[in-house]
């Protein structure tokens, strides 16, 4: 992920949003950094406590960096949805370049970018099952992008059943029918029950 | 679903789908049956197939591990991982939409870089603060909320913020970016010309006067926030920053604690006021103590207060007199500026530069006169300004000798300058009076807030205090004033007697009883002299213009047309569409009573624009008699502040934007304290998308107005234009626990919800607006687009239907059916009723340019042409 501060106005961050959605991929490459910068910023204003009253609710990083960067000057639904499947995606790649850079850590990798375990130690377990996890989606996408797609925006992305449904113009049944197929796919694939029982649902440990 | 979405996910498996289909059809099928009545269908469903069943096995062999597997997102994990990841460098990136070319400077409050607004594609100052001083959230807020107030300033001799954002946690500030020099450079340790110090005094004067009537204080003025710009103009740097740095009030401040050895002084400590030094609480007064340090400096080539080490030269800024100045008048005002206490100096920067220019007028007497009047450096106007001089030149002098005389302001009592005047009581013995009585407060209020040293209460702020019990200080205390003025009216017969009495409000003590009695046709003469008495009294200064106005011989009135013009008034303060037309023929009466009656004139202009917002009467006719009624008054009297104000509305209704300015200027330089010339400013400014210029006027409104439902709803669509939610809510808030029944501001504050992000409060409030409006929520526009943005798609069009069901029958607003469309990305419908709507004259043209909701439509050419239409670009 590139780290440097980029930054787009909202009129070009709505752009690059309807060009994503008329089906144009290569703006990702566009918008991930600026999802990426947001958020980072964002995620940085709850870790440092400044939002006491609340605890970091899974979508509302993700709704404020999108009424941040594009709603300023588009309120327009679609674009959020969009929006909110794009920072899915971002967290993904940041979950598992984290991941990446911690194993290569412990082989004498870049050590500024292992400052992760101030913050959240997750274990080696949880680093190689997200490995593992992201692998087996990449052999997802092949054989059913959807099911991919799915799988990344609920569970990198914390959307909804109803949001997903909107941003892949399926209906919420199609949805919950591809989820339930897409975890015993990428469980079978995965193998290893080590590495998948790591993603069981849990409470998630706190920060301190 | 919906039809019209982007259809994703069809992927590339199209040759194995039937295979893929029947798998999947298989195992969800399983997956919903009982262990034996699975095995009975999964027999039957593979048949021989063994590839088959071995697949539909495979996967479900998985399904009592996939019914907790990755059901808890990992986004909260993403987020802690996000926020470890180390800072990035700003230079040669972007921050919001500023490119960042160079860094201009480094200091202890943070760093300044030169950037590139892409934007607006302009070059900009970006300061960021450094890190210390945003230790907590506290800070951070502060910081924010000083910039923002700061970036209202407008001001030719202040740098104007254009922009307060964050990049990577840390704020920043966006600012006009200047070429020159500081003034610290530009001395280069020796005086400056006096008449170039002087001129660079005024300069500064000037734009410490503007700030601090904002309420703005600097804080940190010194040589260093001072930049001569390459046209040789003044600009003060950060205003209101320092606020986050203080107090620095012992030398363990890093600032400070310069090693003595060095026998440096650091540049901050020089310039403290003696309060600053101590760590006491601030105020304007201590931007003019360190004017007079840097005046001295500019003078004498030398500091004011200068000892060997920081702590010597804060012990001289407590305890020594500066060195004298050569040149004895000079010396004197700079010696006030200087006084320790706050009390003893200049009160105002105003004050100050009023005697700078005199000053200034003395110091270059003998010269030539193309060199005399430098501020002014547009050459066409440079022979006004020495005729001016010529004609100004006593009157600063005598201005100043009769502040001299009368002993300084400041030496006594703090000076009042917010006052209001309570509801003078009926003391006549006919209750039916009661107009009458009315009509005198407001004649008094009216006189009074033409002075514009004086900020008076605007009228709908005060008349909820008609007939209170409350405590005076109680009142003073809600209104915001030092002073207030009770009295009473007792008409007789042809004789009026008025009784004025002038409390402060924190001891309670009566500073001054009059009471005046004169015949009924000098009534208006008779209000101009209390207003002039009351402002003497609490030494106001008065400008000769306002004292002429104010004590110019009215012509004398025929006591029937006062009675028919206080009578119009009031029952144009009912503001019903009967009272109106009421108050409409009261006016005509008193006219033809007295013909050349110019203030009948101007109620009668204003009755007729009250029409052109209630669509009662025909918009051509309401706007051709509001602008006879007003271009009439005018004619008789230019200085009616109330007739420029109609006239101004006029201008509104005809989007003619400049002639609203112009004449709504008008208004508010004869009458700044008519509250609601300030909030018609505010929304026009608002609408251009003049965010700051919008809300310092919605300021102001709020100043002299700060309990009306008007000017808190103004200031919050004021936030809402600038895209400050926050504060819109919060200003909304305020005037709901004001006016906690007010549907108009419960509708407003659940759009400000909306746009920032609140949905279900915002709905909610929305909703109980609509209820106590008696709307139907199945046929609300406001819902609709509300449901459209959530991606309720079908509740939205559903809406749309009954609307335009509705339309056929009923007027329906055809911009609010835009609306709808904008929501549900009907470019093509929004913009056919859009042009409907234009063609209706709806006052919802005007919102097009700065209204949230239509800014997904903003950038279409038809709509870019519709606002070109409208003025508004």
């Amino acid at each position: 992920m590139d780290r440097d501060e980029v930054s787009r106005s909202p009129e070009e961050v709505t752009g690059l949003l309807q060009a994503w959605s008329k089906g144009d991929r290569t703006t990702f490459d566009q918008l991930a950094p600026i999802v990426y910068q947001e958020l980072r910023r964002l995620a940085r204003h709850y870790m440092a406590g400044e939002r006491q009253d609340h605890t970091l609710q899974p979508t509302a990083l993700v709704h404020e960096a999108y009424v941040r960067l594009a709603d300023f000057r588009n309120l327009h639904w679609k674009n959020r949805i969009h929006f909110f499947a794009i920072s899915a995606q971002v967290m993904r790649r940041v979950l598992v370049d984290f991941a990446r850079s911690r194993k290569r850590g412990k082989r004498g990798g870049n050590p500024q970018r292992l400052s992760l375990d101030e913050c959240v130690n997750l274990g080696a377990h949880y680093d190689a099952a997200l490995l593992a996890l992201d692998d087996a989606l990449k052999a997802l996408a092949l054989a059913d992008i959807r099911k991919c797609q799915v799988v990344e925006m609920k569970f990198f992305g914390g959307l909804s059943t109803d949001e997903i449904a909107h941003s892949l113009g399926v209906s919420p049944d199609t949805v919950l029918r591809d989820w339930k197929l897409a975890k015993l796919w990428l469980l079978r694939e995965m193998g290893d029950k080590q590495s998948a029982s790591e993603f069981r649902a849990r409470p998630l440990r706190q920060k301190k | 679903m919906d039809g019209d979405e982007d259809s994703r996910g069809a992927g590339p498996e199209e040759e194995q789908s039937t295979d893929r289909d029947e798998v999947e059809e298989i195992v969800i099928n399983a997956l919903s049956l009982t262990a034996t009545a699975r095995q009975a269908y999964l027999d039957s469903a593979c048949g021989d197939d063994r590839d088959l069943r071995q697949e539909v096995d495979s996967l479900l062999a998985h399904e009592s591990r996939a019914n907790s597997f990755l059901e808890t997102p990992a986004i909260e994990i993403a987020a802690r991982a996000l926020a470890s990841s180390d800072s990035a460098i700003l230079l040669g990136h972007s921050v919001g939409p500023y490119r960042v070319d160079a860094l201009l400077g480094a200091g202890g409050m943070g760093e300044v870089y030169r950037a590139w607004d892409t934007r607006l594609r302009r070059a900009v100052a970006l300061k960021f603060l450094a890190r210390e001083f945003l230790s907590d959230g506290a800070a951070v807020e502060r910081f924010e909320q000083e910039a923002r107030a700061a970036s209202a300033l407008s001001h030719p001799n202040i740098c104007t913020v254009y922009d307060v954002g964050e990049a990577d946690g840390r704020p920043f500030i966006a600012m006009e970016y200047l070429e020159g020099q500081t003034l610290r450079a530009r001395m280069g340790g020796a005086a400056l010309p006096e008449s170039k110090a002087l001129e660079y005094a005024i300069e500064i004067s000037n734009g410490l006067a503007g700030a601090h009537q904002k309420g703005i204080v600097h804080r940190d003025l010194k040589p260093e926030n001072l930049w001569v710009t390459d046209e040789d103009r003044i600009k003060i740097l950060d205003f209101g920053l320092a606020k986050l740095s203080e107090p620095p009030a012992y030398p363990e401040h890093p600032e400070v604690s310069m090693p003595p050895e060095s026998g440096q002084v650091m540049g901050t400590v020089g310039y403290m006021s003696p309060e600053q030094v101590r760590g006491l609480p601030l105020d304007h007064r201590t931007d003019i103590f360190s004017f007079g340090a840097i005046l001295h400096e500019m003078l004498a080539g030398s500091r004011a207060f200068k000892g060997p080490s920081s702590l010597d030269t804060l012990i001289a800024i407590l305890n020594k007199e500066p060195p004298e100045l050569e040149h004895t008048a000079l010396s004197r005002l700079v010696r006030r500026c200087l006084e320790k206490k706050p009390a003893k100096r200049f009160q105002s920067a105003s004050d100050l530069t009023l005697d700078l220019k005199a000053a200034l007028a003395v110091s270059i007497g003998g010269q030539d006169p193309s060199e005399r009047f430098p501020l002014s450096r547009r050459r066409i106007v440079q022979s006004a300004g020495v005729m001016a001089s010529i004609v100004a030149l006593p009157a600063f002098w005598m201005l100043l000798s009769s502040r001299l005389r009368k002993g300084l302001p400041g030496a006594s009592a703090p000076r009042i300058t917010r006052l209001a005047v309570l509801p003078l009581a009926n003391l006549s013995s006919d209750a039916q009076q009661e107009y009458f009585t009315d009509g005198m407060t407001d004649l008094l209020i009216t006189d009074l807030g033409q002075i514009a040293a004086l900020r008076v209460i605007s009228r709908p702020s005060i008349m909820q205090f008609k007939g209170t019990k409350k405590p005076l200080a109680e009142i003073a205390k809600e209104l915001g004033v030092g002073a207030l003025i009770v009295g009473s009216v007792q008409s007789s017969g042809n004789r009026v007697r008025i009784t004025a009495q002038l409390v402060d409000a924190s001891t309670g003590q009566q500073l001054w009883t009059r009471s005046y009695e004169r015949e009924l046709t000098d009534v208006l003469t008779l209000q101009g002299e209390v207003a002039r008495a009351i402002a003497d009294e609490v030494q106001a200064r008065v400008t000769t213009e306002e004292a002429s106005r104010l004590s110019r011989k009215q012509h004398k009135i025929v006591p029937a047309a006062l009675d028919a013009y206080l009578l119009g008034r009031y029952y144009w303060d009912q503001f019903k569409d009967d009272t109106i037309l009421k108050a409409i023929d009261y006016f005509d009466q008193a006219i033809q009573w007295d013909p050349a009656y110019a203030a009948a004139y101007g109620g009668l202009a204003t009755c007729w624009t009250a029409f052109l917002f209630t669509d009662a009467r025909p918009w051509a006719e309401t706007i051709s008699k509001a602008r006879e009624a007003a271009t009439k008054a005018l004619a008789l009297d230019d200085a009616l502040a109330e007739a420029h104000h109609a006239m101004a509305i006029v201008h509104y209704q005809e989007w003619d934007w400049k002639g609203v300015e112009t004449e709504v200027r008008k208004a508010i330089a004869l009458n700044p304290g008519f509250s609601t010339s300030h909030v018609l400013y505010c929304n026009m400014l608002r609408h251009l998308g003049r965010a700051g210029e919008s809300i310092a006027e919605g300021k102001l409104a709020l100043e002299v107005d700060p309990l009306s439902l008007q000017t808190n709803q103004m200031l919050g669509d004021a936030y809402v234009s600038a895209r400050w939610y926050d504060l819109a809510i919060a200003q909304f808030q305020r005037g709901l626990e004001l006016h906690p029944e007010d549907s108009a501001l419960q509708y407003q504050i659940g759009w400000a919800y909306v746009y920032s992000g609140s949905f279900e409060k915002g709905i909610e409030s929305i909703r109980t607006s609509q209820a106590a409006d008696g709307v139907d929520p199945s046929v609300s526009p406001d819902l609709a687009y509300i449901d459209s943005m959530l991606g309720r798609r079908d509740q939205a069009r559903q809406v749309l239907i009954r609307l335009l069901t509705l339309a056929k029958e009923y007027p329906v607003s055809p911009g609010m059916i835009a609306l709808v469309y904008v929501a549900l990305d009907d470019t093509a419908q929004a913009l056919s009723w859009l042009e409907k709507a234009y063609r209706q004259h709806s006052s919802m043209m005007t919102w097009l340019k700065t209204d949230p909701r239509f800014d997904s439509i903003r950038q279409e050419p038809r709509f870019q042409d519709l606002m070109r239409r409208v003025g508004l670009v």
